[in-house]
This record gives structure tokens, sequence and C-alpha cells, in this order.
């Protein structure tokens, strides 16, 4: 259902087809884009890891979301803890939109293991994303990740659970 | 492109064998999920296949070690195998990890199919040892074993 600009009515008769169209339509229209939503909690039995140095898919079926949206933007949002398998490593996270990275270069958000000895250690990742641009329809959503310096990179699912989520605003 | 086999491995295990097996043509690998993939950069027939023979036949070498457990300063771990696949092989690549990290790499020779390498001067730790073809259809071995302090 297409939103339809309001009418700005004079004296001319109210008429059935105008209700319908830019008050029942239109309101079907924002009442779809407000429930239009999709959100993944991520249980496993072993942790999720990556070498990759490109990024690539987290978990290509359970960090990926599916919405049909209406025209409006899309808020993206992502909560999980990550780990670095050495002193010098950092993970890095980005989202690909239809199967191409919406953010260029290292992606969204970073964690630089620092010689600390905190290596192999949970650290919390958090982040919102505002997608713009999109045509109505169907879209696709997942979570990617990369890694750097001969790195592993590791998500806990079995102990903590990520939550990876999308609604359209 | 993802080459994927419905085998959770290893992740750092399997990025050491990725990258032996196909250099710059893998970006690494990922495991989770039941899934093990290797990353390729392009859509290339050989690479996908070496990858796919990589999935495969990983840890399918049949390799030994003298023991399980060595104290330091005694006798020397001594890494084997007599895999038929090994017939016409003339070297294994070998990389030794200690505590997860690398420590070593380098090439033990095969003579008449049968390999034997003997580490020398370890100090304590857990070893974990990648083993693996460097011609001829894939396949890889991994031992583990640990060194400990002299009592």
């Amino acid at each position: 259902m297409a939103w339809t600009s309001p009418k700005t009515w004079s004296s001319e008769p109210l008429t059935s087809l105008d209700l319908n169209t830019y008050m029942r339509d239109n309101q079907n229209h924002l009442k779809d884009r407000l429930d239009a939503s999709a959100s993944q909690i991520v249980s496993g039995l072993s942790e999720l890891s990556s070498t990759s140095n490109a990024f690539v898919d987290v978990d290509a079926t359970r960090l990926a979301l599916t919405l049909t949206t209406h025209g409006g933007d899309v808020l993206l949002g992502f909560t999980g803890a990550a780990k670095c398998s050495r002193d010098t490593g950092a993970v890095y996270f980005n989202v690909a939109v239809d199967g191409a990275n919406y953010i260029a270069d290292d992606g969204i958000v970073s964690c630089q293991i620092a010689q600390s000895g905190d290596s192999r250690k949970l650290k919390p990742f958090s982040f919102v994303l505002l997608i713009t641009g999109l045509s109505a329809g169907q879209h696709t959503f997942k979570l990617r990740w990369k890694a750097s310096n001969n790195n592993t990179v590791s998500m806990d699912i079995v102990k903590l659970h990520p939550q990876f989520w999308a609604k359209e605003i | 492109m993802d080459i994927v086999i419905q085998r959770e491995l290893e992740a750092e295990l399997l990025d050491l064998a990725a990258r032996l097996a196909l250099g710059g043509a893998t970006s690494g690998v990922s495991s989770g999920g039941g899934l093990s993939r290797v990353h390729l950069a392009e859509a290339n027939p050989p690479d996908q296949a070496r990858a796919s023979d990589l999935l495969r036949s990983f840890g399918a070498l049949e390799v030994a070690s003298s023991a399980s457990a060595f104290q330091q300063g005694g006798p020397a771990p001594v890494l084997s195998s007599s895999d038929p696949r090994l017939a016409a092989d003339g070297e294994l690549a070998c990389v030794v990890l200690r505590g997860g990290q690398e420590s070593s790499r380098g090439y033990g020779k095969v003579k008449d199919g049968a390999f034997s390498l003997s580490l020398r001067q370890l100090v304590p730790g857990a070893y974990t040892v990648l083993l693996q073809r460097t011609r001829g259809d894939y396949a890889s071995g991994v031992l583990r074993f640990r060194v400990d302090k002299a009592s």
C-alpha cells in the first residue's frame, strides 16, 4: 500500500473514494511500516568463528533478516560479544544489504585488542545503523565481520545470545 | 564466493591449511552452526575444486605421534605417517602451534612413502601440528601432544 500525499479539502463533497485513499489507505501504509520488523536471537551448540580478512557473513542463515518494506528507511541493530585470538588482532563489523556491503572500507565498528593479554576474552559490541534509500519491497540484511592480523574472531552463541534486528521507520 | 561443507572444523587450523593450499586465493575460513566455509576471493574453478578437496580431506591423512605427552629434555616427539597417499610424495608441509600460536613451520621429508620428523628442543606447552601434502590431491593430518617441564 503506497503513501498518497494528503489532500487539502476546501468545500467539495467528502467522497468515499477520497476517504478510502487519503484516510484508510494512508493509515494502512503507516501501520504496515510500524509493523514491519524482523529479529533473530541466536543460540547454538558452538561459537561462530572466522579468519577471513574480507567481510563475510557471520552466519548466513541465523544472523540474516528478510524484511518487506514500504519505501521507508530501516533501522538495523546488533548486540553481541566477540573476541580475537591474538593480542594485536581486531574484529570489524559490517552489514550486507541485498548482498552488498553497506559501508565501505573497514565497516561500522571495530575492536582492536591491545597488547594487554586480553585476547580470547569476549568484548561487547552494539550498534544501530540507519539504512536509507531502500525501494519498497523485500530486502535482506546480513551481519558481516572480518579479522585482521592472522587473527581468528569468534562470537559466543552458546552462553550469550546475540540479537540482530531490523525495523522500518 | 564460499565453499561449504556440513562439518564443523577448527577455524584456526583450517585457516592454516587453507592458506597453505590456496595462498592469496582465500581470504580465510569460517566455522560454526555445523558448517565450515572456505572464502575465495574469486569464482575460479581450480581454486573451488582445491577448496572443496581441502574441506573434504582435512584431517584425513593418517598421522601419528610417538606419544601424547613428553618431558622437556627427554626423548623428542617423533611424528610419522605411512599413509598410502604419500607413496610418491617427497615432503609434507609442517606447521607447529604452541598454545594456539604458530611457533615454527617447514617441510619434512617423505622417503619411500614414509614420513618421519623429530621435533627437538621443544619448550613446555600444548602443541598442535598440521601436516599437509604439497602435491597431488589435498590431504592433511593433525597431531596434538603436550610437553611438560622436566620434573
